[in-house]
Protein backbone atom coordinates (compact mmCIF):
# COMPACT_ATOMS: atom_id res chain seq x y z
CA UNK A 1 0.00 0.00 0.00
CA UNK A 2 2.71 2.86 0.50
CA UNK A 3 4.70 1.67 -2.24
CA UNK A 4 1.55 2.17 -4.33
CA UNK A 5 1.15 6.01 -2.26
CA UNK A 6 4.53 6.56 -3.19
CA UNK A 7 4.27 5.86 -6.54
CA UNK A 8 0.87 8.37 -6.65
CA UNK A 9 2.58 11.18 -5.15
CA UNK A 10 5.51 10.53 -7.32
CA UNK A 11 3.06 10.82 -10.62
CA UNK A 12 1.32 13.67 -9.33
CA UNK A 13 5.05 15.46 -9.19
CA UNK A 14 5.12 15.67 -13.10
CA UNK A 15 2.80 17.98 -14.54
CA UNK A 16 3.61 20.49 -11.54
CA UNK A 17 7.10 19.91 -12.44
CA UNK A 18 6.29 20.49 -16.18
CA UNK A 19 4.67 23.87 -15.72
CA UNK A 20 7.53 24.89 -12.83
CA UNK A 21 10.19 24.29 -16.18
CA UNK A 22 7.70 26.28 -18.08
CA UNK A 23 7.54 28.88 -15.78
CA UNK A 24 11.60 29.04 -15.57
CA UNK A 25 11.84 28.97 -18.93
CA UNK A 26 9.61 31.81 -19.39
CA UNK A 27 11.22 33.70 -17.29
CA UNK A 28 14.43 35.13 -19.68
CA UNK A 29 11.11 36.23 -21.65
CA UNK A 30 10.02 38.59 -19.01
CA UNK A 31 12.84 40.69 -19.54
CA UNK A 32 11.40 43.97 -21.22
CA UNK A 33 12.86 44.35 -24.26
CA UNK A 34 15.52 41.86 -26.15
CA UNK A 35 17.11 40.22 -23.59
CA UNK A 36 20.55 40.01 -25.76
CA UNK A 37 20.33 43.90 -25.50
CA UNK A 38 19.53 43.81 -21.74
CA UNK A 39 22.35 41.33 -21.52
CA UNK A 40 25.25 42.54 -23.59
CA UNK A 41 24.05 46.76 -23.24
CA UNK A 42 22.93 49.21 -25.28
CA UNK A 43 26.27 50.02 -26.50
CA UNK A 44 26.23 46.62 -27.73
CA UNK A 45 27.03 46.20 -31.80
CA UNK A 46 24.08 44.89 -33.86
CA UNK A 47 26.36 41.40 -35.22
CA UNK A 48 27.15 41.03 -31.21
CA UNK A 49 23.58 41.12 -30.59
CA UNK A 50 22.45 38.65 -33.25
CA UNK A 51 25.60 36.20 -32.15
CA UNK A 52 23.98 36.13 -28.44
CA UNK A 53 20.81 36.11 -30.05
CA UNK A 54 21.83 32.66 -31.71
CA UNK A 55 23.61 31.18 -29.20
CA UNK A 56 20.51 31.66 -26.45
CA UNK A 57 18.40 30.25 -29.03
CA UNK A 58 16.28 33.39 -28.76
CA UNK A 59 15.90 33.48 -32.87
CA UNK A 60 14.02 30.16 -32.69
CA UNK A 61 10.19 30.06 -32.38
CA UNK A 62 9.32 30.05 -28.85
CA UNK A 63 7.96 25.92 -28.57
CA UNK A 64 11.36 25.06 -30.51
CA UNK A 65 13.07 27.19 -28.01
CA UNK A 66 11.32 25.67 -25.05
CA UNK A 67 11.58 22.10 -25.81
CA UNK A 68 15.45 22.33 -26.94
CA UNK A 69 15.78 23.74 -23.55
CA UNK A 70 13.96 20.93 -21.68
CA UNK A 71 15.62 18.65 -23.50
CA UNK A 72 18.83 19.72 -22.20
CA UNK A 73 17.88 20.38 -19.09
CA UNK A 74 16.50 16.75 -18.47
CA UNK A 75 20.20 15.53 -19.55
CA UNK A 76 21.35 17.98 -16.43
CA UNK A 77 22.42 20.62 -19.15
CA UNK A 78 21.68 24.13 -17.64
CA UNK A 79 23.44 26.08 -19.86
CA UNK A 80 26.63 27.96 -19.42
CA UNK A 81 27.39 31.27 -16.72
CA UNK A 82 27.02 34.97 -19.54
CA UNK A 83 30.12 35.90 -17.41
CA UNK A 84 32.67 33.24 -17.83
CA UNK A 85 31.11 30.43 -19.55
CA UNK A 86 31.16 27.98 -16.64
CA UNK A 87 28.43 25.40 -16.80
CA UNK A 88 25.74 26.43 -14.88
CA UNK A 89 25.75 22.60 -13.21
CA UNK A 90 28.88 23.50 -12.00
CA UNK A 91 28.56 26.58 -10.02
CA UNK A 92 25.45 24.69 -8.41
CA UNK A 93 27.28 22.02 -7.76
CA UNK A 94 29.76 23.93 -5.93
CA UNK A 95 27.29 26.57 -4.18
CA UNK A 96 24.05 24.06 -3.61
CA UNK A 97 26.14 21.58 -0.43
CA UNK A 98 26.48 25.40 1.61
CA UNK A 99 23.24 25.99 0.79
CA UNK A 100 21.84 22.97 2.10
CA UNK A 101 24.35 22.53 4.64
CA UNK A 102 23.38 26.11 5.95
CA UNK A 103 19.26 25.00 5.91
CA UNK A 104 20.18 21.54 7.71
CA UNK A 105 21.53 23.54 10.67
CA UNK A 106 19.03 26.50 10.35
CA UNK A 107 16.51 23.86 10.71
CA UNK A 108 18.35 21.99 13.50
CA UNK A 109 18.37 24.98 15.33
CA UNK A 110 14.66 25.27 15.24
CA UNK A 111 13.89 22.16 15.80
CA UNK A 112 16.43 22.38 19.31
CA UNK A 113 14.55 25.79 20.26
CA UNK A 114 10.88 25.02 19.26
CA UNK A 115 10.83 21.50 20.88
CA UNK A 116 11.81 22.29 24.53
CA UNK A 117 9.82 25.53 23.89
CA UNK A 118 6.33 24.24 23.19
CA UNK A 119 6.67 21.68 25.28
CA UNK A 120 7.41 23.24 28.35
CA UNK A 121 5.18 26.03 27.06
CA UNK A 122 2.01 23.83 26.64
CA UNK A 123 3.01 21.56 29.65
CA UNK A 124 2.68 24.64 32.02
CA UNK A 125 -0.27 26.73 30.50
CA UNK A 126 -0.59 30.03 31.75
CA UNK A 127 2.52 30.46 33.56
CA UNK A 128 5.21 32.69 33.47
CA UNK A 129 7.35 30.35 30.71
CA UNK A 130 4.48 30.42 28.24
CA UNK A 131 3.39 33.63 28.47
CA UNK A 132 7.37 34.25 27.62
CA UNK A 133 7.39 31.80 24.80
CA UNK A 134 4.49 33.18 23.22
CA UNK A 135 5.76 36.58 23.36
CA UNK A 136 9.25 35.29 21.71
CA UNK A 137 7.67 33.26 19.75
CA UNK A 138 5.35 36.38 18.20
CA UNK A 139 8.68 38.17 18.11
CA UNK A 140 10.36 35.83 16.28
CA UNK A 141 7.58 35.31 13.59
CA UNK A 142 7.78 39.17 13.53
CA UNK A 143 11.72 39.65 13.11
CA UNK A 144 12.76 39.68 9.51
CA UNK A 145 15.43 37.62 9.54
CA UNK A 146 18.16 40.04 7.66
CA UNK A 147 17.70 42.65 9.96
CA UNK A 148 18.18 39.82 13.05
CA UNK A 149 21.20 38.76 10.98
CA UNK A 150 22.44 41.78 11.29
CA UNK A 151 21.83 42.49 14.60
CA UNK A 152 23.89 39.44 15.44
CA UNK A 153 26.49 40.55 13.84
CA UNK A 154 26.62 43.47 15.45
CA UNK A 155 26.27 42.08 19.14
CA UNK A 156 28.32 39.01 18.41
CA UNK A 157 31.15 40.10 15.54
CA UNK A 158 31.48 43.72 16.32
CA UNK A 159 31.08 44.24 20.21
CA UNK A 160 31.73 41.13 21.69
CA UNK A 161 34.09 39.53 19.30
CA UNK A 162 33.12 35.73 19.68
CA UNK A 163 32.20 34.95 15.98
CA UNK A 164 32.76 36.06 12.68
CA UNK A 165 30.90 38.74 10.82
CA UNK A 166 30.81 36.50 7.41
CA UNK A 167 32.33 34.71 5.77
CA UNK A 168 32.19 31.05 4.86
CA UNK A 169 34.86 27.96 6.00
CA UNK A 170 34.33 25.13 4.02
CA UNK A 171 33.90 21.95 5.95
CA UNK A 172 37.02 20.39 4.05
CA UNK A 173 38.91 22.43 5.58
CA UNK A 174 38.16 22.87 9.31
CA UNK A 175 35.24 21.20 10.52
CA UNK A 176 34.82 22.99 13.49
CA UNK A 177 35.85 26.67 11.75
CA UNK A 178 33.27 25.35 9.64
CA UNK A 179 30.77 24.95 12.15
CA UNK A 180 31.25 28.54 14.02
CA UNK A 181 30.97 30.76 10.21
CA UNK A 182 27.95 29.01 9.99
CA UNK A 183 26.20 29.69 13.68
CA UNK A 184 24.70 33.01 13.11
CA UNK A 185 23.36 32.77 9.77
CA UNK A 186 22.18 29.42 10.80
CA UNK A 187 20.61 31.08 13.97
CA UNK A 188 19.33 34.35 11.89
CA UNK A 189 17.42 32.31 9.38
CA UNK A 190 16.11 29.41 11.94
CA UNK A 191 14.38 32.07 14.53
CA UNK A 192 11.35 32.67 12.53
CA UNK A 193 10.77 28.37 11.98
CA UNK A 194 11.29 28.06 15.27
CA UNK A 195 8.63 30.18 16.29
CA UNK A 196 6.33 28.74 13.86
CA UNK A 197 7.22 25.30 15.31
CA UNK A 198 7.02 26.38 18.70
CA UNK A 199 3.36 27.35 18.33
CA UNK A 200 2.16 24.88 16.08
CA UNK A 201 3.57 22.34 18.72
CA UNK A 202 2.22 23.97 21.87
CA UNK A 203 -1.24 24.27 20.29
CA UNK A 204 -1.22 20.48 18.98
CA UNK A 205 -0.67 19.38 22.74
CA UNK A 206 -3.22 21.18 23.98
CA UNK A 207 -5.44 19.59 21.79
CA UNK A 208 -4.03 16.18 22.61
CA UNK A 209 -4.22 16.89 26.16
CA UNK A 210 -7.74 16.89 25.64
CA UNK A 211 -8.09 13.52 24.05
CA UNK A 212 -9.86 10.72 25.77
CA UNK A 213 -7.28 8.76 25.40
CA UNK A 214 -5.06 11.13 27.57
CA UNK A 215 -7.73 10.89 30.14
CA UNK A 216 -7.72 6.92 30.06
CA UNK A 217 -3.85 7.31 30.41
CA UNK A 218 -4.07 9.83 33.55
CA UNK A 219 -6.77 7.19 35.14
CA UNK A 220 -4.56 4.68 34.60
CA UNK A 221 -1.85 6.21 36.69
CA UNK A 222 0.97 7.10 34.17
CA UNK A 223 2.89 9.69 35.21
CA UNK A 224 2.64 13.13 33.48
CA UNK A 225 6.52 12.93 31.90
CA UNK A 226 4.83 9.68 30.63
CA UNK A 227 1.58 11.16 29.41
CA UNK A 228 3.90 14.15 27.92
CA UNK A 229 6.44 11.77 26.35
CA UNK A 230 4.83 8.55 25.46
CA UNK A 231 1.09 9.62 24.25
CA UNK A 232 0.96 13.22 23.39
CA UNK A 233 4.20 13.72 21.91
CA UNK A 234 3.65 11.45 19.28
CA UNK A 235 0.08 12.46 18.23
CA UNK A 236 1.00 16.38 18.70
CA UNK A 237 4.42 16.09 15.87
CA UNK A 238 2.25 15.22 13.06
CA UNK A 239 0.70 18.96 12.37
CA UNK A 240 3.96 19.96 13.33
CA UNK A 241 6.18 17.81 10.87
CA UNK A 242 3.55 19.47 7.87
CA UNK A 243 4.47 23.09 8.82
CA UNK A 244 8.13 22.40 9.61
CA UNK A 245 7.63 21.32 5.61
CA UNK A 246 5.67 24.12 4.56
CA UNK A 247 8.06 26.49 6.40
CA UNK A 248 11.21 24.95 4.26
CA UNK A 249 10.26 27.05 1.00
CA UNK A 250 10.33 30.13 3.41
CA UNK A 251 13.62 29.18 4.80
CA UNK A 252 15.16 28.92 1.59
CA UNK A 253 13.76 32.63 1.03
CA UNK A 254 15.15 33.54 3.88
CA UNK A 255 19.07 31.86 3.26
CA UNK A 256 18.77 34.36 0.28
CA UNK A 257 19.35 37.51 2.85
CA UNK A 258 21.37 35.54 5.01
CA UNK A 259 23.55 34.13 2.62
CA UNK A 260 24.12 37.87 1.08
CA UNK A 261 24.24 39.48 4.76
CA UNK A 262 26.95 37.07 5.98
CA UNK A 263 28.72 36.99 2.52
CA UNK A 264 28.18 32.94 2.10
CA UNK A 265 28.64 31.18 -0.97
CA UNK A 266 25.73 29.64 -1.25
CA UNK A 267 22.25 29.18 -3.90
CA UNK A 268 20.95 32.26 -2.49
CA UNK A 269 24.25 34.58 -2.54
CA UNK A 270 24.20 33.28 -6.57
CA UNK A 271 20.72 34.46 -7.66
CA UNK A 272 21.36 37.89 -6.26
CA UNK A 273 24.80 37.95 -8.10
CA UNK A 274 23.40 36.41 -11.37
CA UNK A 275 20.76 39.39 -11.07
CA UNK A 276 23.17 41.62 -10.08
CA UNK A 277 25.47 40.54 -13.59
CA UNK A 278 22.68 40.23 -15.94
CA UNK A 279 23.46 36.09 -16.04
CA UNK A 280 20.08 35.61 -16.68
CA UNK A 281 20.93 31.45 -17.93
CA UNK A 282 22.53 30.63 -14.40
CA UNK A 283 19.51 32.54 -12.80
CA UNK A 284 17.58 30.34 -14.78
CA UNK A 285 19.38 27.23 -13.45
CA UNK A 286 19.09 28.64 -9.64
CA UNK A 287 15.71 29.32 -9.59
CA UNK A 288 15.06 25.57 -11.12
CA UNK A 289 17.19 23.91 -8.56
CA UNK A 290 15.46 26.01 -6.07
CA UNK A 291 11.88 24.92 -7.21
CA UNK A 292 13.34 21.52 -7.16
CA UNK A 293 14.36 21.56 -3.97
CA UNK A 294 11.12 22.89 -2.30
CA UNK A 295 8.68 19.83 -4.76
CA UNK A 296 11.07 17.24 -3.09
CA UNK A 297 10.85 18.79 0.17
CA UNK A 298 7.13 18.62 0.17
CA UNK A 299 7.13 14.67 -1.36
CA UNK A 300 9.71 14.00 1.70
CA UNK A 301 6.95 15.88 3.75
CA UNK A 302 4.04 13.82 2.49
CA UNK A 303 6.08 10.95 2.82
CA UNK A 304 6.80 11.61 6.98
CA UNK A 305 3.81 12.78 7.24
CA UNK A 306 2.08 9.14 5.92
CA UNK A 307 4.60 7.21 7.82
CA UNK A 308 3.83 9.15 11.49
CA UNK A 309 0.13 8.53 10.27
CA UNK A 310 -0.75 5.49 8.15
CA UNK A 311 -4.19 6.65 7.50
CA UNK A 312 -3.32 9.04 5.19
CA UNK A 313 -2.29 6.62 3.05
CA UNK A 314 -6.07 5.11 3.09
CA UNK A 315 -7.50 8.18 2.17
CA UNK A 316 -5.79 8.44 -0.42
CA UNK A 317 -6.55 4.91 -1.73
CA UNK A 318 -10.08 5.74 -0.94
CA UNK A 319 -9.97 8.58 -2.99
CA UNK A 320 -8.75 7.00 -6.19
CA UNK B 1 -26.86 41.83 17.52
CA UNK B 2 -25.84 41.79 13.87
CA UNK B 3 -22.80 39.13 13.29
CA UNK B 4 -20.24 42.07 12.21
CA UNK B 5 -20.92 43.94 15.60
CA UNK B 6 -20.12 40.81 17.48
CA UNK B 7 -16.99 40.52 15.11
CA UNK B 8 -16.23 43.91 16.07
CA UNK B 9 -17.19 43.14 19.76
CA UNK B 10 -14.40 40.27 19.92
CA UNK B 11 -11.29 42.01 17.88
CA UNK B 12 -12.11 45.16 20.53
CA UNK B 13 -11.88 43.04 23.25
CA UNK B 14 -8.42 41.54 22.52
CA UNK B 15 -5.90 43.35 24.08
CA UNK B 16 -3.25 41.67 21.51
CA UNK B 17 -5.36 42.64 18.37
CA UNK B 18 -5.66 46.14 19.63
CA UNK B 19 -2.16 46.61 20.36
CA UNK B 20 -1.72 45.27 16.35
CA UNK B 21 -4.44 48.03 15.27
CA UNK B 22 -2.75 50.58 16.91
CA UNK B 23 0.84 50.07 15.76
CA UNK B 24 -0.76 49.33 11.96
CA UNK B 25 -2.83 52.87 12.45
CA UNK B 26 0.41 54.81 13.74
CA UNK B 27 2.01 53.40 10.90
CA UNK B 28 -0.80 54.53 8.40
CA UNK B 29 -0.80 58.43 10.27
CA UNK B 30 3.07 58.75 9.53
CA UNK B 31 3.22 57.32 6.24
CA UNK B 32 -0.09 59.77 5.35
CA UNK B 33 1.30 62.96 7.17
CA UNK B 34 5.16 62.35 6.81
CA UNK B 35 5.65 65.77 5.66
CA UNK B 36 4.12 67.21 8.93
CA UNK B 37 5.45 64.99 11.33
CA UNK B 38 9.16 64.35 9.80
CA UNK B 39 11.42 67.05 11.58
CA UNK B 40 13.35 67.32 8.33
CA UNK B 41 13.19 66.53 4.79
CA UNK B 42 14.65 62.82 4.38
CA UNK B 43 17.27 63.45 1.47
CA UNK B 44 18.93 66.58 2.67
CA UNK B 45 22.13 66.19 3.34
CA UNK B 46 24.42 67.59 5.94
CA UNK B 47 27.87 67.44 5.68
CA UNK B 48 28.88 69.01 8.97
CA UNK B 49 26.48 66.38 10.87
CA UNK B 50 27.64 63.10 9.00
CA UNK B 51 27.03 59.64 11.34
CA UNK B 52 25.92 62.08 14.20
CA UNK B 53 24.17 59.77 17.30
CA UNK B 54 20.86 60.12 18.36
CA UNK B 55 20.48 63.68 20.36
CA UNK B 56 21.82 66.99 19.28
CA UNK B 57 18.72 67.99 16.75
CA UNK B 58 18.42 64.15 15.43
CA UNK B 59 16.17 62.58 17.74
CA UNK B 60 17.52 59.24 16.23
CA UNK B 61 21.06 60.23 14.63
CA UNK B 62 22.31 61.06 11.24
CA UNK B 63 23.51 58.53 8.35
CA UNK B 64 26.70 58.69 6.37
CA UNK B 65 25.64 61.39 4.17
CA UNK B 66 24.16 63.17 7.48
CA UNK B 67 20.43 62.63 6.65
CA UNK B 68 18.23 62.61 9.57
CA UNK B 69 17.43 58.96 10.29
CA UNK B 70 13.92 60.03 11.92
CA UNK B 71 13.00 61.63 8.97
CA UNK B 72 13.98 58.85 6.88
CA UNK B 73 11.79 56.39 9.03
CA UNK B 74 9.04 58.52 9.12
CA UNK B 75 9.26 58.25 5.19
CA UNK B 76 10.03 54.97 4.87
CA UNK B 77 6.73 53.39 6.21
CA UNK B 78 5.04 55.57 3.05
CA UNK B 79 7.02 53.20 1.03
CA UNK B 80 6.35 50.34 2.80
CA UNK B 81 2.66 50.94 3.40
CA UNK B 82 2.64 51.73 -0.43
CA UNK B 83 4.27 48.05 -1.25
CA UNK B 84 1.60 46.44 1.22
CA UNK B 85 -1.43 47.97 -0.04
CA UNK B 86 -0.36 48.01 -4.00
CA UNK B 87 0.98 44.49 -4.02
CA UNK B 88 -1.79 42.40 -1.58
CA UNK B 89 -4.43 44.72 -3.94
CA UNK B 90 -3.04 42.96 -7.02
CA UNK B 91 -2.47 39.67 -5.50
CA UNK B 92 -6.69 39.83 -4.52
CA UNK B 93 -7.38 41.44 -7.55
CA UNK B 94 -6.31 37.99 -9.44
CA UNK B 95 -5.81 35.67 -7.20
CA UNK B 96 -9.77 35.86 -5.78
CA UNK B 97 -11.67 36.19 -9.36
CA UNK B 98 -9.37 33.10 -10.04
CA UNK B 99 -10.37 30.85 -6.78
CA UNK B 100 -13.91 31.91 -7.28
CA UNK B 101 -14.04 30.61 -11.15
CA UNK B 102 -12.13 27.68 -10.64
CA UNK B 103 -13.97 26.43 -7.27
CA UNK B 104 -17.46 27.04 -9.10
CA UNK B 105 -16.78 26.00 -12.72
CA UNK B 106 -14.82 22.89 -11.77
CA UNK B 107 -13.59 20.78 -14.44
CA UNK B 108 -10.77 21.70 -16.84
CA UNK B 109 -10.66 25.70 -16.20
CA UNK B 110 -10.34 24.49 -12.22
CA UNK B 111 -7.63 21.57 -13.18
CA UNK B 112 -5.21 24.21 -15.32
CA UNK B 113 -5.87 26.87 -12.71
CA UNK B 114 -4.63 24.50 -9.83
CA UNK B 115 -2.01 22.88 -11.63
CA UNK B 116 -0.46 26.40 -12.36
CA UNK B 117 -0.90 27.42 -8.67
CA UNK B 118 0.55 24.15 -7.71
CA UNK B 119 3.56 25.26 -9.79
CA UNK B 120 3.84 28.36 -8.63
CA UNK B 121 3.69 27.12 -5.28
CA UNK B 122 7.25 25.46 -5.34
CA UNK B 123 8.75 28.50 -6.12
CA UNK B 124 9.53 29.99 -2.29
CA UNK B 125 8.06 33.29 -2.44
CA UNK B 126 11.01 35.40 -1.80
CA UNK B 127 12.79 33.90 -4.37
CA UNK B 128 10.07 34.09 -6.70
CA UNK B 129 9.71 37.91 -6.00
CA UNK B 130 13.53 38.18 -6.46
CA UNK B 131 13.76 36.57 -9.72
CA UNK B 132 11.30 38.48 -11.17
CA UNK B 133 12.54 41.66 -9.71
CA UNK B 134 15.46 40.73 -11.08
CA UNK B 135 14.32 40.30 -14.68
CA UNK B 136 12.05 42.97 -14.69
CA UNK B 137 14.45 45.21 -13.56
CA UNK B 138 15.21 47.31 -10.38
CA UNK B 139 12.64 49.77 -9.09
CA UNK B 140 9.28 50.28 -6.75
CA UNK B 141 6.96 49.27 -9.44
CA UNK B 142 8.38 46.04 -10.61
CA UNK B 143 9.37 45.25 -6.62
CA UNK B 144 5.23 45.57 -6.08
CA UNK B 145 4.08 43.28 -9.75
CA UNK B 146 6.66 40.80 -8.52
CA UNK B 147 5.49 40.60 -4.86
CA UNK B 148 2.02 40.81 -5.44
CA UNK B 149 1.82 37.97 -8.21
CA UNK B 150 4.09 35.71 -5.55
CA UNK B 151 1.02 36.25 -3.24
CA UNK B 152 -2.09 34.87 -6.27
CA UNK B 153 -1.30 31.50 -5.77
CA UNK B 154 -2.66 31.29 -1.78
CA UNK B 155 -5.38 33.72 -2.37
CA UNK B 156 -6.47 31.28 -5.36
CA UNK B 157 -5.87 28.56 -2.88
CA UNK B 158 -7.91 29.91 -0.11
CA UNK B 159 -10.79 31.43 -2.18
CA UNK B 160 -11.24 27.92 -4.01
CA UNK B 161 -11.55 25.71 -0.91
CA UNK B 162 -13.89 28.41 0.92
CA UNK B 163 -16.05 28.19 -2.84
CA UNK B 164 -16.07 24.88 -2.88
CA UNK B 165 -17.96 24.49 0.58
CA UNK B 166 -20.30 27.72 -0.47
CA UNK B 167 -21.41 26.01 -3.55
CA UNK B 168 -23.19 23.20 -1.97
CA UNK B 169 -25.27 25.21 0.45
CA UNK B 170 -28.88 25.94 -0.25
CA UNK B 171 -28.52 29.92 -0.98
CA UNK B 172 -26.89 28.93 -4.04
CA UNK B 173 -28.99 26.90 -5.25
CA UNK B 174 -31.71 29.71 -4.49
CA UNK B 175 -29.66 32.16 -6.71
CA UNK B 176 -28.92 29.46 -9.50
CA UNK B 177 -32.55 28.28 -9.93
CA UNK B 178 -33.57 31.89 -9.91
CA UNK B 179 -31.72 32.20 -12.91
CA UNK B 180 -28.91 34.74 -11.53
CA UNK B 181 -25.49 34.53 -14.14
CA UNK B 182 -22.46 32.97 -12.95
CA UNK B 183 -20.90 36.44 -12.15
CA UNK B 184 -23.70 37.12 -10.26
CA UNK B 185 -23.80 33.91 -8.44
CA UNK B 186 -19.81 34.59 -7.53
CA UNK B 187 -19.50 37.90 -6.93
CA UNK B 188 -23.47 38.94 -5.35
CA UNK B 189 -23.77 35.70 -3.09
CA UNK B 190 -20.29 33.50 -2.86
CA UNK B 191 -18.07 36.39 -2.43
CA UNK B 192 -19.70 38.32 0.57
CA UNK B 193 -20.19 34.98 2.31
CA UNK B 194 -16.30 34.39 2.31
CA UNK B 195 -14.94 37.67 2.75
CA UNK B 196 -13.83 37.20 6.28
CA UNK B 197 -11.00 34.50 5.67
CA UNK B 198 -10.00 36.21 2.29
CA UNK B 199 -9.73 39.79 5.09
CA UNK B 200 -7.52 37.94 7.23
CA UNK B 201 -5.45 36.41 4.16
CA UNK B 202 -5.14 40.12 3.17
CA UNK B 203 -4.20 41.36 6.50
CA UNK B 204 -1.26 38.22 6.93
CA UNK B 205 -0.26 38.85 3.35
CA UNK B 206 0.43 42.79 4.31
CA UNK B 207 3.54 41.67 6.91
CA UNK B 208 4.56 39.39 4.49
CA UNK B 209 4.62 42.24 1.79
CA UNK B 210 6.26 44.74 4.04
CA UNK B 211 9.37 41.84 4.57
CA UNK B 212 9.84 41.80 1.00
CA UNK B 213 9.98 45.21 -0.09
CA UNK B 214 12.52 45.62 2.45
CA UNK B 215 14.38 42.75 1.54
CA UNK B 216 14.22 43.78 -2.05
CA UNK B 217 15.28 47.31 -1.36
CA UNK B 218 18.21 45.78 0.62
CA UNK B 219 19.36 44.10 -2.42
CA UNK B 220 19.21 46.73 -4.32
CA UNK B 221 16.00 45.71 -6.37
CA UNK B 222 13.40 47.68 -4.83
CA UNK B 223 12.98 51.68 -4.07
CA UNK B 224 16.00 53.49 -5.55
CA UNK B 225 17.70 56.47 -3.79
CA UNK B 226 17.61 58.69 -2.22
CA UNK B 227 13.69 57.93 -1.60
CA UNK B 228 14.02 56.34 1.74
CA UNK B 229 13.20 52.78 2.33
CA UNK B 230 14.00 50.85 5.39
CA UNK B 231 15.35 48.09 3.46
CA UNK B 232 17.60 50.08 1.44
CA UNK B 233 18.74 52.06 4.81
CA UNK B 234 19.58 48.52 6.65
CA UNK B 235 21.53 47.86 3.60
CA UNK B 236 23.86 50.94 4.34
CA UNK B 237 23.46 50.40 7.40
CA UNK B 238 25.45 47.51 7.84
CA UNK B 239 28.36 49.12 6.13
CA UNK B 240 28.56 51.34 9.38
CA UNK B 241 28.06 48.83 11.86
CA UNK B 242 31.05 49.77 14.06
CA UNK B 243 30.76 53.71 13.96
CA UNK B 244 26.90 54.47 13.82
CA UNK B 245 25.35 50.61 14.97
CA UNK B 246 22.24 53.35 15.46
CA UNK B 247 21.97 53.43 12.02
CA UNK B 248 20.71 49.81 11.63
CA UNK B 249 18.44 49.91 15.10
CA UNK B 250 15.86 52.46 13.09
CA UNK B 251 14.83 50.90 10.09
CA UNK B 252 14.78 46.89 11.56
CA UNK B 253 12.63 48.36 14.38
CA UNK B 254 10.58 49.97 12.06
CA UNK B 255 9.98 46.93 9.96
CA UNK B 256 9.58 44.38 12.99
CA UNK B 257 6.76 46.85 14.23
CA UNK B 258 5.19 46.77 10.85
CA UNK B 259 4.80 43.29 11.03
CA UNK B 260 4.06 42.84 13.93
CA UNK B 261 0.93 44.76 14.02
CA UNK B 262 -0.28 43.26 10.82
CA UNK B 263 0.74 39.53 12.28
CA UNK B 264 -1.35 40.50 15.85
CA UNK B 265 -4.24 42.12 13.41
CA UNK B 266 -4.20 39.30 11.47
CA UNK B 267 -4.54 36.51 14.04
CA UNK B 268 -7.07 39.19 15.66
CA UNK B 269 -9.74 39.46 12.77
CA UNK B 270 -9.11 35.63 12.42
CA UNK B 271 -10.64 35.01 16.11
CA UNK B 272 -13.22 37.63 15.70
CA UNK B 273 -14.23 36.37 11.87
CA UNK B 274 -14.08 32.62 13.62
CA UNK B 275 -12.18 31.62 10.26
CA UNK B 276 -11.39 27.83 11.28
CA UNK B 277 -8.77 27.28 8.35
CA UNK B 278 -5.51 27.26 8.43
CA UNK B 279 -4.44 30.46 6.86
Amino acid sequence: MFARFLLRRVLLMVPILLIVAVMVFMLMHLIPGDPAVVILGEMATPQTVAALRHELGLDQPLAWQFFGWLGQVVQGNLGRSLIDGTPVVKILSQRLPITLELGALAFASSAVIALPAGIVSAARRGSAADYGTTILALAGLSIPSFWLGIMLILFFAVQLHLLPAGGYVPFSRSPLQNLVSLILPALSVGVRTAAVMARQLRAALLEVFRADFIRTAEAKGVSRPGILFRHALKNALMPVVTVAGLELGGLLGGIVFTEVIFDIPGLGSLLVQSIMQRDYITLQGGVLVAALIVVTVNLLTDIAYSLIDPRIQLAGERRR
Amino acid sequence: MTPGRMAVRRFARSRLSMVGLAIVVVMALAAVFAAHLAPLSPITQDYNALLQPPGNGHALGTDELGRDELARVIYGSRVSLEAGVISVGLAVAVGVPLGLAAGYLRGAFDEVVMRIVDAMLAFPFIILALALAGVLGPGFTHAMVAIGIGFVPGFVRLVRGQVLAEREKDYVAAAEASGGGVARILFGHILINILAPILVQAALSMSFAIVAEAGLSYLGLGVQPPTPSWGSMLRTAQGYLSRASWMAYWPGLAIFLAVLGFNLMADGLRDALDVKQQL
